[in-house]
């Protein structure tokens, strides 16, 4: 759906880069970063036009290392 | 008062954003590039350092922390790698590779980067001088009011009326 690069600007007025994006079980997962506050990072998935970011848990550890990996192929 | 921030952080953190789409861009000025690539470095960069972190058990939160003061400065970002041991995705070339983009493009570091440099010249500059003034006793002067006019001579009574006049 998005692609490394595209940048999101969501609700709370930031900028996102889109730096990993995977489908997973019929669920669109991003991993974003705030373009100005690189600090602010973000694992989530869309519902529909929103992006809804993962809470702690089982689903975000598997995301954290599936981009992780994604990241870091050889 | 770190513990009640800590708290909001734990409290979001259960709630999660939910942050509405609000435009799509891939078209950008030169600028924007630059921050957009700079993020996309640190996002690899930290999506290592989080699964680094989530595999060896450590706080996620702090892990991130760390992380982002790691990244004011390149010393204290290898000393944070030290510490995965062996580090699982991240080779120290490769986040010193990060680093050194982020420090190149990051405004917040070329401020401070600044503030240090002027603040490091500041002090050479008065440790300078204060080491000129110590070897060279004859540019000492006694500044105080009274040792000053007794300093002042004059040879004749004219030289003296110009220099009232002054």
């Amino acid at each position: 759906m998005f692609k490394q690069g595209d940048i999101l600007k969501l609700a709370d007025n930031n900028e996102y880069v889109v730096v990993d994006q995977f489908q997973m079980s019929g669920v669109n997962y991003v991993y974003l970063v705030d373009i100005n506050d690189n600090s602010n990072i973000l694992y989530g998935k869309l519902e529909g036009d929103e992006v809804v970011e993962l809470p702690d848990g089982s689903e975000l550890d598997q995301v954290i290392k599936i981009v992780s990996e994604n990241l870091h192929k050889a | 008062m770190e513990q009640d921030y800590a708290k909001v952080l734990v409290e979001q953190k259960k709630i999660g954003r939910r942050l509405k789409i609000q435009s799509i861009e891939n078209q950008m000025s030169e600028e924007k590039s630059k921050k957009k690539t700079n993020a996309i470095l640190t996002g690899i960069l930290a999506a290592g350092v989080i699964a680094s972190a989530k595999l060896s058990g450590l706080d996620i939160k702090q892990a991130l922390e760390t992380e982002v003061q790691a990244l004011t400065s390149l010393k204290a970002l290898g000393s944070y790698f030290a510490m995965f041991t062996p580090v699982t995705y991240v080779t120290s070339a490769y986040a010193a590779l990060c680093a050194v983009n982020y420090f190149k493009h990051n405004k917040k570091y070329n401020k401070l980067s600044n503030e240090l440099y002027e603040a490091e010249l500041e002090d050479r500059l008065m440790k300078e001088a204060e080491k000129d003034f110590e070897s060279d006793d004859s540019t000492q002067i006694d500044v105080t009011k009274d040792s000053y006019y007794d300093n002042i001579t004059f040879d004749s009574e004219d030289e003296l009326s110009k220099g009232m006049s002054r």
